[in-house]
């Protein structure tokens, strides 16, 4: 992918982006930071990119590696606890933002790409590198956590 | 609110992103120019070398034993030619087998760096080479130039825009001399690092407060570690570093009601260039210019948009020489300069005054508006809107900046907008869609007042434009 395809394509995603790394982090400026991060990254080896249709997935897996980097960074200073899969009451009492934040990390990221950053189920499990039904399943088991009732069909077919 | 009504309402709030993040791409755009412009280094030679070098002469290249061997390897040049595609002046010098093989190979700390070709001709040097290695994934590689005995080589800039490549992928240096000419040999020495990206990916960065103060003050970036040192000496064929056709013109002319001179323009396979020369009695320094070439065939040869485009004139605001894409190849009989525009610096705005506390300045580039200064712990982010004559942004100041006792310090570094962004945000005038912003901060600068300088006063798009005839 050259220079300009990547300019026009992260002016299409950045919003995705930016939802992404926000419910990740859960503060808009370290959510800017990653993505200002995770796009010069993307600017300086786009070159490698050859097949254009992997954009959104790679520049995903890019942010999601700033999130991972901040997210270390906090553990040294203070950070917020990911509750259990147990916690269901927990879950239950806290605002929906707040309990996206919390879920257990192999939660969270399927839920983040799939239901706010406008990944597909597919997409999403390849921005993750895991595999589509291992996606579908922990897609599951968040929404039961999360209360959110969505058809079969939204966790395997086209965004929400 | 059930829990899908929430849903629905945080997708909602999710849309409103911050105005911040809609110039995402230009700070990324803006520190990668910073990391390319820490690469590039430019030494001047004193005055006087190039006057010697007016004699007119072409070589007839094509009958060199270097040629031959070069098209007989010719398959190889596959990879050469793809990488330079984006250069019209070197796709052009890859197309008539302009190119000479080197073939050098080095290996330290198990990393293996070969230099295959060069493109050399009397003025620049490109070498392409590669990084190979097992252990690391994304090299970078800082040039030193030195002569061919390895003492110091003045008057030539080095243009090395490597941000780490991956393995077996061509890499281009380019060495250019603003005065004097390209030696028959030299040295280039390699200190390869790991890349600021791979670098990044590896460690866990101290945290960092989010902030303007944070994304205009920033710490000072700490340079990677080299892993492995190579040098290589590299002998060019003469018949290559002789090529060049310098026409000598002292043609004076008058543009915008200054007086100027083109003493020069030269022709080698890499670029043209033309070298100007002003009056002492002008009002004004000739910054920027607006031109092209055409021959008789109607074929165009615009300024060099992606590399060393052109050199200021020692201890002057005056850009001197303008490069551009060479017709070297093009077997032009005829050569017409035409130039369009023009961009001056007013002798009585070299430097001016700017009050920081009170937000005014003495005097500001033509469309520039002083939109805030605010103050922060080291210094301050003073902000200016601008408005752009072709569409781009542009720089509207010179580096370096002076205080009440003509101290100069050096901007780290400064950030714009695209044309358009006030539009954007809300201002609706028509003027707006050809505006753009620039932040500049003064780091560690206590006082409230300082002298900034311009880097243009006015620009003149011409009615009629200024022809010269070259050749």
């Amino acid at each position: 992918m050259n220079e300009n395809e990547f300019a026009a394509q992260v002016q299409l995603l950045r919003g995705g982006l930016y939802r992404t790394a926000y419910l990740y982090l859960g503060a808009e400026a370290d959510a800017l930071d990653a993505v200002d991060e995770a796009v010069y990254k993307g600017l300086i080896s786009c070159k490698k990119l050859r097949e254009p249709q992997y954009f959104a997935t790679w520049m995903t897996r890019i942010l999601i590696n700033e999130c991972k980097n901040e997210l270390r960074r906090r553990k040294r200073t203070v950070s917020v606890p990911e509750l259990p899969e147990t916690a269901a009451e927990e879950f239950d009492a806290l605002p929906l933002k707040d309990a996206v934040f919390r879920l257990p990390q192999d939660l969270k990221e399927p839920v983040i790409l799939r239901y706010f950053s406008g990944l597909t189920t597919k997409e999403t499990a390849l921005a993750l590198e895991i595999p589509q039904g291992t996606a579908a399943t922990r897609l599951k088991r968040a929404l039961k956590l999360l209360r959110l009732d969505f058809l079969e069909e939204d966790v395997f077919d086209e965004p929400k | 609110m059930n829990r899908n009504e929430e849903y629905d309402s945080l997708l909602a709030e999710l849309e409103e992103t911050p105005l911040k993040l809609d110039f995402t791409l230009e700070r990324a755009l803006l520190k990668r120019r910073e990391h390319r412009r820490h690469m590039q280094k430019t030494v001047f030679a004193p005055l006087g070398t190039l006057a010697a070098v007016f004699a007119v002469f072409v070589l007839l290249v094509n009958i060199s034993p270097t040629f031959a061997y070069a098209a007989g390897r010719l398959p190889l040049l596959r990879d050469l030619a793809k990488f330079v595609a984006f250069s019209p002046s070197l796709s052009e010098a890859v197309d008539n087998n302009y190119v000479q093989p080197m073939g050098l190979e080095q290996t330290a700390n198990g990393i293996t760096a070969k230099v295959e070709y060069v493109i050399v001709d009397q003025k620049q040097l490109n070498i392409f080479y590669t990084l190979n290695s097992d252990t690391y994934e994304n090299l970078m590689a800082d040039p030193d130039i030195s002569s061919a005995d390895e003492s110091k080589l003045e008057g030539f800039s080095v243009i090395s825009g490597d941000p780490g490549e991956t393995n077996d992928k061509l890499r281009k240096i380019t060495v250019d001399f603003a005065q004097g000419t390209m030696p028959d040999a030299l040295t280039v020495k390699l200190r390869v690092k790991k890349s600021r990206a791979a670098e990044a990916e590896n460690t866990v960065a101290p945290p960092q407060e989010s902030s303007l103060e944070s994304l205009y003050f920033p710490n000072d970036e700490t340079e990677p570690e080299t892993i492995a040192e190579m040098s290589f000496a590299l002998k060019f064929d003469p018949a290559f570093t002789d090529t060049g056709e310098i026409i000598t013109l002292d043609h004076s002319f008058v543009l915008d009601g200054q007086t100027l001179s083109l003493d020069s323009a030269e022709i080698y396979p890499t670029h043209m260039r033309f070298v100007f020369d002003d009056e002492e009695d002008d009002t004004s320094w000739m910054t920027g210019l607006e031109f092209y070439v055409e021959n008789e065939k109607g074929e165009r040869f615009e300024g060099i948009s992606n590399g060393i485009s052109g050199y200021g004139k020692k201890d002057s605001p005056m850009e001197q020489q303008f490069m551009l894409e060479s017709p070297f190849f093009s077997e032009s009989k005829h050569l017409t300069l035409y130039i369009t525009g023009a961009t001056w610096l007013d002798k009585d705005m070299e430097r001016v005054h700017v009050d920081l506390k009170n937000k005014t300045a003495d005097a500001l580039p033509e469309g520039v508006a002083f939109a805030s200064s605010e103050k922060y712990y080291s210094g301050w982010l003073l902000k200016f809107t601008a408005t752009a004559f072709d569409k781009i942004s542009c720089q509207i100041w010179r580096d370096g900046y002076f205080d009440a006792q003509g101290k100069r310090y050096d901007f780290n570094n400064y950030s714009f907008t695209s044309v358009g962004s006030l539009y954007q945000e809300g201002s609706t005038t028509e003027a707006a869609k050809n505006q753009f912003s620039i932040w500049l901060p003064l780091k560690n600068y206590p006082y409230d007042e300082v002298w900034l300088c311009p880097a243009y006063s006015r620009h003149v798009t011409l009615d009629t434009p200024v022809i010269i005839e070259i050749k």
